[in-house]
């Protein structure tokens, strides 16, 4: 068989004829249907109409089977395809409704996730730190939390400066892993429509759909929306390493490692941005204070730290924007207070990639946190003042 | 002008233009089995029919004319009718 | 609205194939309503203020025709109707289209000094802008027999060629929009159009907009992009234009043969061609045409009935002679390929684009008057392999110059093809490396092997498998209307192709799961394949 090498001969079809002007040939017109052929008898016709009907049937059923299988594997098999957020979620997910919520619970985004670590605390503590995540994911997290009997002692929060000004993986990472459900998305979207905030709406025009039905697709796991991942993950490739990361995670209870180089200079998303708080992100960030101010639960706003390369290029206006914001919030709202300095520089060794801590950061962090929450954690010895590095 | 003399002075037409004294032209012949035939000698073949046999060719004419049957066709309706 | 969205895919098009079949019950006048209707629907589905514009092109269309038809007793009266309607047209266009990018050459010349100046571009005007123009012009020569506005509307704007072609004429298009049998519901029409634009859709969804990723890495950076990330970038676009433009000619026809009507053939396996102008017999086929007819045709008449006129000869023998061959050939060429490349786009890159092919034209047009006839018809040393590779050659370095931000952007990148900015070593995985023992060293220190992890080894070997396989389907797979030949896919003759003994649809059930797992690929690729990695930046 040739390996259709003679393909390359195919005859060039001629520019597209037109047919010849119509005061020549009145009777010359271009028929659609090729069934209008005078020759075929009228029987000959509903024939092929008959083959044609049998053939739309399975090709329907073909398409709607095809695609409804791929359906029911997304929707049932996420540990198979999706990335590590998946399993990190569904770890401390469990930890969630066991109410497994420590003395101390800390909620923040990746650098959070990377930067305290449960294990190196002599008191118990839970992770609940989300990739991506901004204060709108953590409101719904408090809120699941505070369904348990048990009460922490103290409630951690730490965002990252980016995190005030927008949360661009809204969709790419807390609807599309499931971190926040088809009413928490209705939520959010109600709240941006209230407040004239069409942030989160305008992070995927592309798909031009109607808000809820983004949101119930997101919900049902409609299968174009993850075909990236169906195709990364080379369809059911992930599950064991998934598997594995959800053990691991669940055991150090939230805590996960990011980057794990020795030390890295790549600079991080600092360096560009100019803080101004998005409406949408602090209703929902005042909202989560207000809540645990009303169970009369502790709040300490941190900052994880950024590395030295990032420092460099960083505008100091950033930073005193930030600090600026949480003291306003603080301000605001009794029962809660910052503790360490905001954004602080740390060497570039400590950090296993442009953002997140490496083992030796984590644990030089972690010590500050524990030093930090001892006024809450035990209350006879602390003492209540704002605590400085 | 019959069938045969149109064919034959068309004939002369294309072994001028094509410079292929051997070429022959049947009623079944078109565009696509003479290699040598493509837009630009489509002009050139436009205007020597024109010079040659004294008509008038519209440029959107010339889009019909990919075949020796068009081609006769499109002369034959331009020629003044025969006197009988 | 987009075919490869799900607001087309889930709502309007099977609303408006139920609709129309639903119409249909009611007579070819109601049915040909509930085109218009929907047409209109799709058109303003995004920018709904555009709808006016749209409208009153028509309006204004069909009534300059009117009255250009009007005026056949008075031929130079006609003519001028007729200019003023075509620069009424081509301003409406420039306005749209070219103003921001004039504006901004002119500041950068520093002739004008004004606020910087947006202006939206209106979906396919372009298009509809040049269908009408044509239907002016042909309206002046006698050439289009009445249909009145109802027909006219329909014709102009009937959505599966309103955002990117084919270009249709009226002579192909009225006859059958006019015709009663054209509405109602055949199956066969509907299995055969569902065929083709399945595999359309694949096309761009699964196959061209896999290469953004790879595009963007050299296009972007043109200035850094080494000699293996230019060249990946280049092959990459190629297949991203080929199959993005394959695939929305396949949507286009599939859609209008589910409404019972067929459109012309407008793209037919280019990079099988074996020299330019063949390329572009194959290559946006309606558009060449388009631009044959209402451009070329007239200028080369003109100039050689000119020459005739004055006596000059215009055989091939002058045309090989400098003054015969510059003005029967290169001038006509220039002119037509420097429209054709303006028309894409509004940038000096563009104009550049279409100049070289006029270029490849004219060597073309020259090698064929110039080459000696063989006595045996063969082909020499030139076989067809190596046509379609010089042919395919020349189509990349005019591509490199069409996807450019700049003409400069463009240079930078050929200088990066060439070595100017370096060389990146191959990837091996660590793992194979450890096992060469000396070798490696020496190899690591040339630069000729760069080490990488098992994963990145993987995830490179993909992406350069992925776009060897698309270029063994460009140029040794039939193409959708070789596979669909036995059903008349397009007007006008269409042949099988290679494989034709398995690759040919008929209405059976292996086709059926076929084009079923198709269309369901093509939809699931909706939602992209580059994925999102928040551990990546």
């Amino acid at each position: 068989m040739s390996l259709g090498l003679d393909t390359l001969r195919a005859e060039p079809a001629a520019t597209p004829r037109l047919p010849p002007p119509v005061e020549r040939t009145a009777t010359r017109d271009a028929l659609a249907n090729p069934a209008d052929r005078g020759a075929a008898s009228l029987s000959a016709a509903d024939e092929r109409e008959r083959v044609a009907r049998r053939y739309l049937a399975a090709f329907a059923t073909a398409f709607v089977a095809f695609f409804g299988l791929v359906w029911i594997y997304t929707a049932l098999m996420p540990m198979a395809f999706l990335t590590r957020d998946y399993p990190v979620w569904i770890a401390k997910r469990s930890l969630l409704s066991s109410c497994d919520l420590g003395s101390a619970s800390f909620f923040g985004d990746s650098r959070a996730m990377a930067g305290m670590d449960p294990r190196a605390l002599p008191f118990p503590s839970s992770n609940f730190a989300l990739s991506g995540s901004s204060p709108i994911e953590s409101y719904f997290v408090v809120k699941r939390a505070l369904l348990c009997a048990h009460r922490p002692k103290v409630v951690v929060i730490a965002y990252s400066s980016g995190k005030f000004i927008e949360d661009d993986d809204f969709w790419n990472i807390s609807a599309r892993v499931g971190i926040l459900n088809y009413a928490d998305i209705r939520d959010v979207q109600r709240k941006s429509a209230a407040l004239h905030d069409d942030e989160i709406e305008a992070l995927r025009p592309s798909d031009h759909l109607a808000p809820s039905v983004r949101a119930a697709l997101f919900a049902l796991r409609f299968p174009p929306f993850y075909f990236d991942s169906l195709v990364n993950g080379y369809v059911a490739g992930r599950y064991m390493h998934n598997r594995a990361a959800e053990r691991q995670v669940l055991a150090d209870r939230g805590h996960a490692f990011f980057g794990t180089a020795p030390g890295s200079d790549a600079v991080a998303a600092e360096a560009l941005l100019t803080f101004k708080a998005s409406p949408l992100i602090d209703a929902y960030f005042t909202a989560t204070l207000s809540a645990l101010a009303h169970d009369k639960i502790p709040v300490v706003l941190m900052s994880l730290p950024i590395n030295d390369a990032t420092c460099k290029l960083m505008n100091p206006a950033l930073r005193a924007g930030v600090a600026r914001y949480l003291a306003s919030v603080v301000a605001a709202h009794p029962g809660t207070r910052i503790a360490g300095p905001a954004m602080p520089c740390w060497p570039d060794r400590l950090f296993g990639d442009a953002f997140h801590l490496n083992a030796a950061g984590a644990a030089a962090y972690t010590r500050l946190v524990d030093h930090w929450l001892q006024p809450e954690i035990n209350p006879v010895t602390g003492s209540s003042r704002v605590v400085e590095r | 002008m019959t069938h045969a003399e149109l064919l034959s002075k068309l004939t002369e037409i294309f072994r001028d233009i094509f410079e292929d004294p051997g070429l022959e032209l049947t009623p079944e012949t078109t565009a696509e089995m003479i290699p040598q035939w493509d837009s630009m000698s489509q002009v050139t073949l436009a205007v020597e029919i024109e010079q040659r046999f004294g008509i008038k060719l519209k440029a959107a004419e010339m889009e019909q004319m990919r075949s020796v049957t068009d081609l006769m066709g499109l002369i034959e309706s331009r020629l003044p009718a025969p006197a009988h | 609205m987009l075919f490869n969205s799900y607001v087309f895919l889930f709502g309007f098009l099977p609303l408006a194939l139920a609709g129309y079949y639903v119409m249909t019950a009611f007579g070819p006048r109601v049915s040909a309503l509930w085109l218009i209707l929907i047409s209109f629907v799709f058109y303003g589905w995004w920018n709904p203020q555009f709808l006016i514009l749209f409208a009153v092109s028509i309006i204004f269309n069909y009534t300059a025709s009117e009255g250009i038809a009007r005026l056949e007793a008075r031929p130079r009266a006609q003519t001028l109707a007729l200019c003023l309607a075509i620069a009424a047209n081509v301003g409406a266009l420039i306005y749209y289209k070219y103003l921001e990018a004039i504006i901004r050459c002119l500041t950068g010349l520093g002739l004008v000094h004004g606020p910087v100046v947006s202006i939206a571009l209106p979906l396919g005007i372009s298009f509809f802008t040049f269908t009408q123009i044509g239907y002016l012009i042909d309206k002046k020569d006698g050439l289009v027999k009445e249909r009145g506005l109802f027909h006219y509307i329909l014709f102009v704007s009937f959505f599966p060629h309103l955002i990117a072609g084919p270009i249709l004429h009226n002579r192909e298009m009225m006859p059958q929009l006019v015709q009663p049998k054209t509405y109602r519901f055949s199956a066969e029409n509907l299995a055969v159009g569902f065929a083709i634009f399945g595999f359309g859709l694949v096309k761009k969804t699964l196959f061209a907009d896999t290469m953004l990723d790879s595009v963007r890495a050299g296009f972007g950076h043109p200035g850094t992009a080494s000699f293996n990330t230019a060249w990946v970038a280049v092959l990459s676009y190629a297949l991203q234009i080929y199959f993005d433009f394959s695939g929305y000619s396949d949507m286009a026809i599939g859609l209008a043969r589910m409404f019972n009507i067929r459109f012309p053939m407008n793209f037919n396996s280019p990079y099988k061609a074996a020299s330019v102008i063949e390329l572009w017999q194959r290559w946006h086929m309606t558009l060449s045409r388009y631009l044959a007819l209402y451009v070329y045709n007239p200028l080369a008449l003109a100039v050689t009935r000119g020459r005739a006129s004055r006596n000059l000869a215009i055989g091939r023998f002058a045309q090989a002679t400098p003054g015969g061959f510059a003005s029967m050939v290169v001038l006509p060429t220039m002119i037509t390929m420097a429209i054709a490349g303006l028309w894409h786009g509004a940038g000096l890159q563009y104009l550049i684009f279409g100049l070289i092919h006029g270029v490849y034209l004219s060597i073309n047009h020259a090698i064929r008057i110039l080459r000696p006839r063989r006595a045996d018809g063969g082909e020499g040393w030139l076989t067809h392999p190596v046509k379609v590779f010089f042919t395919f050659a020349a189509t990349l370095l005019g591509l490199v110059f069409f996807r450019s931000s700049s003409v400069g952007a463009a240079l930078q990148l050929l200088g990066g093809m060439i070595g100017l900015h370096g060389f990146d070593g191959l990837m091996l995985p660590g793992a194979v490396l450890a096992h060469l023992g000396d070798l490696r060293v020496s190899l690591l220190h040339s630069g000729l092997v760069q080490p990488t992890s098992a994963v990145g080894f993987i995830n490179a070997a993909g992406g350069l498998s992925w776009i060897i396989l698309l270029y063994v389907i460009v140029w040794c797979f039939p193409n959708t209307q070789q596979i669909m030949y036995r059903f008349e896919p397009t007007l006008g003759r269409v042949q099988a192709g290679p494989f034709a003994a398995y690759l040919s649809w008929r209405p059976n059930l292996i086709w059926a799961a076929a084009a079923g797992a198709a269309l369901c690929l093509g939809v699931l690729a909706i939602g992209g394949t580059s994925e999102f990695l928040y551990f990546q930046f």
